[in-house]
């Protein structure tokens, strides 16, 4: 009995350390253009030296019933089905900007990763590649990057 | 022609954009509540003028230094958006006299969402936001036809806001509610309407404010601390809508501030604004029209728009109902073919009422056999065995023809028609041109070759049944028949005895009486009462007093009614028929004098005790003997300050036996004041005792003022039996 407590605690002990933060909080800045119409979809996702997805960083617009007209990126979130808990905010409309906390794993960075925002509104249009953009130390750092869809420029700085 | 088009526009619109107007009505009507709830809460500041945007700024850096953006929205609540220690995004609202949080932004409740989707698209998105923008022209439309229709009803636009008698009618309800709402509905249409017509057509959109030359000079400058950035001086917080701080501490990074009428960048080093676009003139109506139509600005604009929904529905009923009873009454049961009558009724009616007394004299003629037809004025044509030309006809506007006699006088011209004719205008003398139209009629059928007159030419005033069972009688000589008119039929009321009292020296009594309908009733109304024992309807002058009815009936030994009625007890109930009679109210003139006999006081007692003090009334009034007063002694001492002089004739008593008519002869002066100072004279009682009076009236009349009672006739209103 005292052994199965032992290993119990020893298995939880074990679980919180792997559950340590890994990923560092950094802010965003989207900066919508003056387009008319509804808010936009954002997705922002970790692209791998291929430019497949690896992972889901954040998601604008709540309602899942539109997801599907993020196509590409339904594609990949459609199979991998992983969980969007905590990572989701309001669409953003034109003309203005939202601030979100973005979760990066400094792992990522340099390692010919990119990243990409992806965008798409109701009864307009859908860019796949909004920015797409190698993650480095420099982009970490404030640097402005600029849209070619919606968003106006992007910017992200450490917390 | 012209109003005929307005007409049907009127009605036409209204039914096809009816079920919509409804829709949002009820709907406007519950959004309405959301400003006035809002601005009542204690998130809602009302003094952003006085606060300077830099005091506030500091405040809420120092509570928070994290802000990311603050706005204020219609309703002058504050909220500031931060990230908080987890780095999570937080809205709350904020005081900003202080900077610190006093709510958190709740969601809007589901209610408001709910009612908001269905007014704005019918939950069909962009085909509903389409329909609802068509029905927002539809209502420009039936409000501009609707004024044309006011204009005509009035006769020219300084009369409509002139006092208009009640009467009860939907047609009342319907222009009364029109004409004080016309302004509020136009702008709820014309700002819905511009709304969508924005959407659809014109997608008015801002400058983009980033638009411009950013200058490259990458060279570290400083960066201002808040307090030192110049824009924020110049601004108090009722002028801005949003601040974005900057995202960071670089020159590239600017504040955005939005203003209610224009956009600003503001630079951290220089502390000026390095762009500024200012609203476009579409926006800036946008934007107007979205406050009239919503409210937001404004809690007490709320309440007029949430009125004017009500009023809206309201709007819809009446109308609906004006345009019923119009095609019911009008609809004339015809059952001989139109030349094959020999009495044609003509008539000339503007809400039906008319109608009425035309179906009546109808029935009567069909009763004898006759062969009769009834149709509107505007229907005249040659009638090929007509002998008889009836005409009846209400006036409108100032003077002017009814809707569906509005191309008699053109007809009449052009139709060579051989017949003898006989007219009676209705109308009311509230009105300066009492039955205008029925009389110029009148006098073009006299010019007319081919017709001759049947009876002299008379009217009604506020449909007075009497007056038209008078005409009908002159109708029954001169065509040698004998017309039984039916009394119009009415819903019976339920009346229930609170009191009643013993019969008085005079066999008079009185019975006080409890009805639902008393807020229906005004002194001056008949009671019309139908014993089973032998059907026929006797008719009773009434008055209310406190909220009940009161009646005085003379008990005859034979009379039929009279004896029932006086062996009715306390808290048993009767039915009977309330008819109004307007004729007979007492209205807004300043000298009053009453004049009755026996139990013709009833209605006046009521009367004394409903008046303003301001009124100078004097009462002449008949009885037999001394005795006899104790029964209404009751309803004069209360009153007693109000009344100027009380004159009471006994025709019974040992010395000095007069009638009320000698009273009269005894106070000319009094009766020439009141009648040249535009006052009333009423009489009630018996016909003998109207006949006697007018006749001492009229001897005045010639001796002092050399004139006779003719000339004031309008001013002498009788109840007489
Ligand atoms: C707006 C308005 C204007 C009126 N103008 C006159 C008028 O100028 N002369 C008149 O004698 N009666 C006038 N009247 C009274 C009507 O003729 C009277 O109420 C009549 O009984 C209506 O009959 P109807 O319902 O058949 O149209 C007017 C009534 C209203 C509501």
């Amino acid at each position: 009995m005292k052994k199965a407590i032992f290993l119990f605690v020893g298995i939880l002990t074990l679980m919180s350390f792997t559950n340590i933060k890994s990923t560092d909080p950094y802010k965003c800045l989207i900066q919508m253009k003056n387009y008319s119409g509804e808010g936009a979809y954002i997705v922002i996702s970790l692209l791998d030296e291929n430019d497949e997805y690896l992972k889901t960083i954040h998601v604008r617009g709540e309602d899942d019933e539109w997801y599907h007209d993020i196509s590409e990126w339904w594609n990949f979130q459609g199979k991998n089905k992983a969980s969007l808990d905590g990572i989701t905010g309001a669409t953003i409309s034109g003309g203005s900007r939202a601030v979100t906390s973005l979760e990066i794993n400094p792992d990522w960075i340099g390692k010919n990763y990119s990243l990409r925002f992806e965008t798409a509104v109701e009864d307009k249009a859908y860019h796949l590649d909004d920015i797409k953009i190698k993650l480095t130390q420099e982009l970490l750092k404030g640097q402005t990057l600029k849209g070619s869809g919606f968003i106006r420029f992007v910017k992200i700085l450490a917390q | 022609m012209l109003q005929k088009v307005w007409r049907l526009s009127h009605l036409a619109l209204a039914l096809i954009a009816g079920i919509f107007i409804l829709l949002a009505s009820i709907t406007g009507l519950a959004l309405a509540t959301e400003p006035v709830i809002e601005h009542s809460k204690a998130t809602s500041f009302h003094h952003l003028d006085e606060l300077d945007l830099e005091t506030a700024l500091l405040n809420i850096k120092a509570e928070h230094p994290e802000v990311i953006s603050i706005h204020r929205n219609a309703y002058n609540q504050i909220s500031i958006e931060t990230i908080d220690e987890n780095f999570e995004s937080q809205s709350f609202y904020i005081n900003p006299f202080t900077g610190k949080k006093i709510a958190n932004i709740s969601e809007r409740s589901a209610i408001y969402e709910f009612n908001t989707v269905l007014h704005r698209s019918l939950f069909l998105k962009s085909t509903g936001r389409f329909i609802i923008g068509l029905t927002a022209i539809f209502l420009i439309l039936i409000v501009i036809s609707g004024f044309a229709l006011l204009l005509k009803r009035y006769g020219s636009f300084r009369k409509i806001f002139s006092k208009e008698k009640y009467d009860g009618t939907a047609a009342y309800w319907h222009s009364l509610a029109s004409k004080y709402f016309l302004i509020p509905l136009f702008i709820i249409a014309i700002s819905g309407a511009y709304l969508s017509v924005d959407r659809f057509l014109i997608e008015s959109q801002p400058q983009d404010i980033w638009d411009f030359e950013q200058n490259e000079n990458t060279a570290e400058t400083e960066i201002l601390e808040l307090e030192n950035i110049n824009t924020f001086d110049n601004f108090k917080v009722s002028e801005i809508l949003q601040i974005d701080f900057p995202f960071a501490a670089s020159p590239d990074e600017y504040f955005y501030v939005k203003l209610v009428n224009a956009e600003l960048l503001v630079s951290q080093v220089s502390g000026q604004a390095i762009n500024r676009v200012s609203e476009t003139p579409a926006l800036k109506t946008k934007r107007w029209s979205f406050h009239l139509h919503t409210g937001d600005f404004s809690w007490l604009w709320s309440i007029i728009l949430g009125l004017s929904s009500l009023v809206l529905v309201g709007l819809f009923i009446s109308g609906i109902l004006i345009w019923l009873k119009r095609i019911i009454k009008s609809k004339a049961k015809n059952k001989c073919p139109k030349d094959e009558a020999e009495i044609v009724i003509l008539v000339g009616s503007e809400t039906g009422s008319t109608f009425g007394y035309a179906s009546r004299l109808a029935e009567a003629f069909i009763k004898l056999k006759k062969k009769v037809y009834v149709a509107s004025l505007n229907q005249y044509s040659k009638f090929e065995s007509a002998q008889h030309l009836l005409i009846l006809s209400s006036t409108y506007g100032d003077g002017e023809a009814p809707y569906n006699a509005s191309q008699f006088l053109q007809k009449l011209k052009n139709i060579n028609q051989k017949a003898h004719y006989s007219v009676l205008g209705f109308g009311s003398t509230d009105y300066p041109k009492f039955c205008a139209f029925a009389e110029k009629v009148n006098q073009e059928l006299h010019k007319k070759e081919g017709l001759q007159a049947l009876t002299a030419y008379a009217t009604v005033n506020k449909n007075n049944e009497s007056e038209f069972i008078n005409w009908t009688s002159e109708l029954s000589r001169a065509l040698d028949l004998n017309l039984e008119i039916q009394p119009p039929k009415e819903a019976q009321t339920t009346l229930k005895i609170k009191e009643i009292s013993c019969l008085n020296c005079d066999q008079n009594f009185t019975l006080c009486l409890k009805t639902k309908k008393i807020n229906n009733i005004q002194s001056g109304d008949l009671l019309a009462i139908t014993p089973k024992a032998d059907g026929r309807e006797r008719l009773y002058s009434i008055a209310k007093v406190d909220n009940k009815v009161l009646l005085s009936v003379k008990k005859h030994d034979m009379g039929i009614c009279s004896t029932y009625l006086s062996q009715l007890e306390k808290n048993k109930t009767f039915k009977a028929k309330i008819r109004k009679h307007p004729s007979f109210h007492l209205g807004n003139k300043k000298n009053v004098i009453f004049i009755a006999n026996g139990t013709g006081i009833a209605p006046f007692l009521g009367m004394i005790d409903e008046a303003k003090t301001e009124k100078e009334m004097h009462v002449f009034f008949g009885l037999r003997k001394p005795e006899s007063f104790e029964l209404y002694k009751d309803y004069f001492n209360r009153n007693q300050s109000k009344i100027k002089s009380l004159n009471l004739a006994y025709s019974r008593q040992e010395q000095n036996s007069q009638y009320v008519q000698h009273l009269i002869a005894q106070h000319p002066e009094t009766i020439i004041k009141c009648l040249q100072n535009d006052g009333c004279i009423m009489l009630c009682g018996s016909l003998a005792m109207e006949k006697e009076v007018k006749k001492e009236i009229d001897k005045i009349l010639k001796a002092k003022l050399l004139t006779n009672i003719n000339n004031y006739s309008l001013q002498i209103i009788c109840d007489c039996y």
